[in-house]
């Protein structure tokens, strides 16, 4: 053995010093006596025992030395192994705690003593013991370092994630593991990818609502072309008469000369000129004059239409209730002239234009008005209610109704279903459905060919420091009855 | 077989009938002429659905169209034309107060025969109907085939 030649290649440099440490002691003290062959005998003896008394001392120091070397080392590695900065697990095959340093210990939160003997498996959580089982196998078969992470069991504070590196020992009996904990890390990652997540839903928003308004945009780019397209269709109409008719009145004219300027005898020229004078001219002139009031008729309804898309909005929150009654006492005379009834139920507020919300209403009371069928008493009826962020009022008459393929074009430009019903540019829907969308409203319907129709919008609800409507059909009626 | 063919005028405006027909024997067609004031009548009398008088076997028609009328507007009356058996060869003249390039293919794909503009003004509105009397003289009896 190295270790027992060392030592005795000590004791043997410890007796060799000895001894001259005793001779140098004798050669001072020989000079001192006389030689006797007894004292030579003791002096022998003496000198004998001596030398061990030095080399016993020598012995001595030198293994205390050695032991506080030992005591030093030991507490080195004492050091070293329990304090050191990352846990320290030996396992054997089946996973058995066999050694464990401090640390180790401490990152489980058990003491040393309650580790030693148990299963490293019983410290992993139920959803990584799979892969620890795995990961156990593979560094047991390969020679080579493995690494994994698992999260562990602790009592409190939630998993403790631990980053294991580990490798098998020689024999392959048993693996060496260092766990690091790397919750703080996996906390942070976790962090990292949830602001992300938070990032990307943000701009998955963000273009979400980039597409929305470029549908918007799109949809009312349409709205535009499709108006200037009718409008300058229906301006054109009354110009194609003004025009053609201006054109004959400028013929008769010319042969109104010729009759003068052709014929001598009164009765022939009053035979000539009684036609053009009777019929053709007024005729002319009558196509001419309801043409230019068409026409004027036209330019206001456009610019109607136009105040209503660019007249500035103040968006307040709005009591219906005292509006619509106003609306309805102005159309007072028209609903006595029908011989209609117009009920207005208990209206919850909104957030809208008054100005505009009133001639939303005007026009949609004129709409019913308009087209009640004359078999029977016409009823109107003005309710609303509550839904979600929004409010939804609807005009509801008994009247001709609107046949389902006519549906979708009512609110379009000019459009009149039925141009022998009374007056009207067909601007009315038009300007309700563009001065909702405005008011960041919708319009649609409902309708039975005579039955009636129903006029849904919908608006922003208002939060009204006042108490809230209180039940949706709470009838305070007030009818206008002729 | 009747020889001349009748001209069909789907018109609502009373002063574009007036003037269409004034234009048309200015233009010298002499052709007999019958008025509409909506696509309704209109087809009423194309497919014998209402209960006034009804197109009749033995005559050739060739139809005046204007496109933005009440009730049933002008497009709508122009597919069912083209989607009837016995009617989808009859020649259509498409009168419009616009040149909307929009309408104008609409239109084309339902084969009109001519796409006329309504002129502003009598001579205009005249020269413009032209083509209607071209297409009586050489061929009245056959539109186009879709």
């Amino acid at each position: 053995m190295k270790k027992d030649t060392k030592t005795s290649a000590q004791a043997v440099e410890l007796r060799r010093r000895a001894e001259e440490g005793l001779s140098e002691k004798q050669r001072s003290q020989r000079s001192e006596a006389g030689d006797q062959s007894t004292e030579e005998e003791t002096q022998r003896l003496v000198h004998e025992l001596q030398v061990h008394q030095i080399e016993l001392e020598m012995q001595n120091e030198e293994l205390q030395r050695s032991r506080a070397e030992v005591e030093a080392i030991l507490g080195q590695y004492t050091d070293l192994y329990d304090f050191a900065p990352v846990g320290y697990f030996t396992l054997d095959r089946d996973g058995t705690i066999r050694q464990v340093n401090l640390t180790g210990a401490r990152l489980l939160g058990v003491e040393r003593s309650g580790l030693v003997n148990r299963r490293f498996g019983l410290f992993v959580s139920a959803d990584s013991r799979p892969a620890f089982n795995a990961f156990l196998k593979k560094v047991l078969e390969s020679q080579a370092k493995e690494t994994c992470e698992l999260a562990l069991r602790k009592e409190a504070n939630g998993p403790l994630w631990a980053h294991v590196e580990a490798a098998a020992t020689q024999d392959g009996q048993a693996c060496r593991a260092a766990v690091v904990n790397i919750t703080e890390r996996k906390r942070a990652e976790a962090e990292v990818h949830a602001a992300q997540e938070n990032l990307s839903a943000e701009q998955r928003r963000g273009q979400r609502r980039l597409k929305k308004v470029i549908r918007e945009l799109e949809h009312r780019n349409r709205d535009l072309q499709d108006f200037v397209h009718a409008a300058s269709h229906d301006l054109r109409a009354p110009l194609v008469n003004i025009c053609g008719f201006g054109d004959l009145l400028g013929l008769a004219c010319q042969r109104a000369r010729a009759a003068v300027a052709g014929t001598q005898d009164g009765e022939s020229l009053r035979a000539g000129l009684r036609p053009l004078l009777d019929e053709e001219i007024p005729e002319s002139l009558e196509y001419i004059r309801t043409s230019s009031s068409k026409m004027d008729a036209l330019l206001t309804g456009l610019l109607n239409v136009s105040r209503i898309g660019s007249a500035a909005l103040t968006i307040e929150p709005l009591d219906l209730n005292r509006m619509v009654a106003e609306v309805v006492k102005s159309t007072e005379f028209s609903v006595e002239q029908a011989g209609a009834t117009v009920q207005v139920d208990a209206l919850p507020p909104c957030r809208g234009d008054a100005n505009q919300l009133g001639q939303v209403f005007s026009n949609l009371l004129d709409n019913a008005l308009k087209y009640l069928d004359p078999a029977r008493p016409g009823v109107i009826r003005v309710s609303g209610g509550q839904n979600r962020n929004e409010v939804i009022y609807c005009v509801e008459d008994n009247g001709i109704g609107i046949d389902s393929k006519h549906q979708d074009v009512v609110f379009g430009l000019f459009h009149r279903l039925n141009p022998s019903r009374g007056s009207g540019l067909g601007l009315g829907l038009t300007i309700v459905r563009r001065s909702l969308d405005r008011q960041g409203g919708k319009i649609w319907l409902e309708s039975t060919p005579n039955q009636g129709s129903k006029f849904f919008f919908s608006l922003p609800s208002a939060q009204l420091s006042e108490s809230a409507p209180s039940k949706r059909h709470r009838q305070s009626e007030t009818e206008v009855r002729r | 077989m009747k020889e001349d063919a009748v001209i069909l005028l789907a018109e609502d405006d009373d002063g574009h009938a007036t003037l269409t027909r004034m234009a048309l024997r200015e233009a010298g067609v002499n052709n007999e002429i019958i008025r509409f004031r909506d696509g309704q009548e209109t087809v009423d009398f194309l497919f014998g659905t209402g209960q006034g008088p009804s197109r009749e076997a033995d005559v050739h028609y060739l139809l005046l169209l204007d496109l933005r009328m009440p009730k049933v507007d002008g497009i709508a009356v122009f597919r069912r034309i083209r989607q009837d058996e016995q009617l989808r060869r009859m020649p259509v003249v498409v009168l419009s107060t616009t040149d909307n390039p929009h309408e104008i293919e609409t239109c084309k794909n339902l084969h009109c025969s001519r796409y006329i503009v309504k002129a502003a003004g009598y001579k205009a509105l005249a020269e413009a109907l032209e083509p209607v009397r071209l297409l009586l003289e050489h061929n009245p009896t056959t539109g186009p085939d879709p």
